[in-house]
């Protein structure tokens, strides 16, 4: 199971430190993706990502797991946070969007 | 604007092994991105047809063609400029208002059409809802690291090209062929083409010179 964790950063002038803000977390477990979150809405599972090592074109349909692994090349401007993290069992994520590429 | 002094230090990345790209504050209050050139994931350029050089470079020529071509163009694109941070060469780019993943500006004219023929002309390979940003009112293009590709380039997202060709609205629009043709009779392609490796920029001036003949912005992939 991949956990996929996205965060943002907001500056506080105050204390000129950053703080750091959850916007989502997606769970790839098998070959279903679940997407939770306050900003759940902004993580798409439906795009596809270049795989560095092989140049192939990865979607959710090759296998979430893999899809999963390989997000943090298809957000690449600096404003989200992506951190990739392998999870040996399902938690608890609350109310989440479901997909799965099964028919 | 993006020559203001660097306020405070970067924000804490969790995955700077795949993603080097530092969130800073300007003294202005402006919150910047710069991506330096150091930290270009190689393999991941070159599995686009790019190098290890091109994807600042081409983040901040994104913004110097869409200026070059005014608006509506210019105000769809995050201004970026090169500049170094910390003793670090790369592209400082403003932060774009809006939130990622919204479809909106595929359904909208307005923006939709402008983006399309950009996107087009530059030979943006990886245009999906996760670079842009829409905030309800305004769409603004960001991350133009992987485009001026070549023929035979990969492509991986072109959302917003796909969306134009599916609305039927691929025909030329009055100013699109004007700026194609101030383009062309440039022999600098209005600055644009001593910012590109040559073969870059023949593959720019062949794009406009297609757009132009055909009188229609270029299919997905059709570098």
């Amino acid at each position: 199971m991949i956990r996929v964790r996205f965060t943002t950063s907001e500056f506080n002038a105050k204390t000129q430190q950053w703080v750091k803000l959850p916007v989502a977390e997606l769970i790839a477990d098998g070959e279903d993706v679940r997407i939770s979150g306050p900003r759940a809405e902004w993580i798409s599972p439906d795009i596809a990502i270049i795989d560095p090592e092989t140049t192939d074109r990865v979607t959710r349909a090759d296998g979430a797991e893999r899809w999963a692994r390989l997000l943090p090349f298809a957000y690449r401007s600096g404003d989200l946070d992506v951190e990739v993290t392998e999870v040996a069992a399902a938690e608890p994520v609350g109310a989440a969007f479901h997909y799965s590429t099964a028919a | 604007m993006l020559a203001e002094a660097f306020a405070g230090p970067p924000a804490p990345t969790s995955s700077p092994g795949v993603n080097a790209t530092k969130r800073l504050v300007l003294s202005d209050g402006a919150v910047v991105f710069h991506k330096p050139f150091s930290g270009v994931h190689v393999a991941n350029a070159l599995a686009y047809g790019q190098t290890a050089e091109t994807p600042p470079l081409h983040d901040a020529v994104g913004w110097r063609l869409a200026a070059a071509l005014g608006e509506p163009w210019q105000g769809l694109v995050s201004p970026c400029v090169l500049r170094d941070y910390a003793g670090e060469d790369g592209a400082l780019s403003l932060q774009a208002p809006g939130w990622p993943g919204d479809l909106a500006p595929t359904l909208n004219p307005t923006w939709c059409l402008p983006a399309a023929f950009l996107d087009s002309l530059i030979a943006q390979q990886d245009r999906h809802a996760g670079n842009w940003r829409w905030d309800g009112n305004r769409l603004t293009l960001i991350d133009h690291g992987y485009a001026f590709a070549r023929p035979d380039d990969i492509l991986n997202h072109t959302d917003l090209l796909a969306a134009r060709h599916s609305h039927g609205a691929t025909a030329l629009l009055a100013g699109e062929r004007q700026v194609l043709k101030r383009l062309l009779d440039d022999a600098g392609l209005l600055g644009i083409a001593s910012l590109l490796i040559s073969d870059r920029a023949r593959a720019l001036r062949e794009r406009a010179r297609q757009m132009l003949a055909r009188d229609e912005v270029l299919r997905p992939g059709e570098f």
